[in-house]
């Protein structure tokens, strides 16, 4: 009976804790879908975004080669060739942190996406704006390189 | 004293596990609107969807490619949108992708962002295409269950989905 006991208590925290590390990143490219160049993307900052992503994507598509800068959704220049949406939801466990990430890359001209990109990292798996914007950008160039 | 503070916790963990609120299920029928057209387009159409899934990595239900696809269907064949739905060499053909669900993992007030992109084509020609998002918020005080408020909101914003594209298709000169 005492070891079934602690087999109990053993379980029941592993569940615990091995249930707070659950990471994904996932891209799909979405079909029909054409882009006839990326020379300039233009990141939509959020209305809600007071943790200025919108910026930090651009600099983080910078890093990668591509010309990127971001702002209001009406102030986007008119050479603009991909549009970056994003989406990020926030959970708090002794403090806050990004639990999930969504991005979209979209033709310029139509708002179509041609790949949308998904990062989840729950508390233990946890990693800064910049480590998700990054790891969720990779995750979709990724993509992108394999569909061609 | 271990004995009986380890059976104390047996005794919740089983009671949870029995006593556990009812979890709601996002099934076709729970995604299919009411849209009421009549014989708009009288030709047939074959339906595809991709990109969905029914459940993501934190066990959260999603939209998955079967649902959806017969909650289009049905709200087609309902609505008489067009003559007929077939499986294949159908007039036009339908194709959805489900580009995002965005759900929170808490709060109060759960608001979803649901987008499709939806491309309707004639023999392999796209004749519309268009990605659209939806949204549907769902309060602590419609739904108590925060499980069941994610899945409620995630079900509204997906029929406002095949709501707006149906209707604009509805408008379209086949």
């Amino acid at each position: 009976m005492k070891n079934i006991h602690k087999l109990i208590v053993t379980l029941l925290i592993v569940t615990l804790f091995s249930g707070c590390a659950i990471t994904g990143s996932t891209a799909k490219l979405v079909p029909n879908s054409s882009v006839e160049s990326k020379k300039l993307f233009y990141v939509i900052q959020l209305k809600t975004d007071k943790r200025n992503l919108s910026e930090i994507i651009a600099t983080t598509l910078q890093q990668k080669g591509f010309n990127a800068i971001s702002g209001k959704y009406e102030n986007r220049p008119e050479n603009v060739d991909v549009l970056v949406t994003y989406e990020d939801r926030w959970m708090w466990d002794i403090s806050n942190y990004m639990i999930q990430l969504d991005m979209q890359f979209r033709d310029a001209r139509d708002m179509y996406p041609f790949v949308a990109g998904e990062t989840i990292r729950t508390s233990l798996a946890r990693k800064t704006s910049e480590g998700m914007i990054l790891e969720t950008i990779e995750t979709m160039l990724e993509k992108m390189k394999e569909g061609k | 004293m271990l004995k009986k503070v380890l059976t104390t916790i047996l005794f919740f963990v089983i009671t949870l596990a029995f006593t556990g609120c009812e979890r709601s299920v996002i099934t076709a029928q729970s995604l299919t609107p009411q849209f009421n057209k009549n014989s708009i387009h009288q030709a047939s159409i074959e339906l595809s969807v991709d990109g969905g899934k029914k459940v993501d990595i934190l066990g959260i239900q999603e939209i998955g490619n079967e649902e959806l696809f017969n909650a289009v269907k049905n709200t087609i064949t309902t609505s008489k949108l067009f003559s007929t739905v077939l499986d294949k060499d159908a007039d036009y053909r339908l194709e959805i992708f489900v580009v995002k669900v965005g759900q929170p993992v808490a709060g109060r007030d759960m608001t979803v962002n649901v987008e499709f992109a939806w491309t309707l084509k004639k023999i392999n020609q796209i004749i519309w295409q268009k990605s659209i998002t939806t949204s549907s918020t769902k309060t602590s005080k419609e739904i108590e269950n925060a499980y069941n408020r994610v899945v409620a909101a995630t079900e509204e914003a997906a029929k406002n989905n095949i709501l707006k594209a149906l209707e604009i298709i509805s408008q379209l000169k086949l």
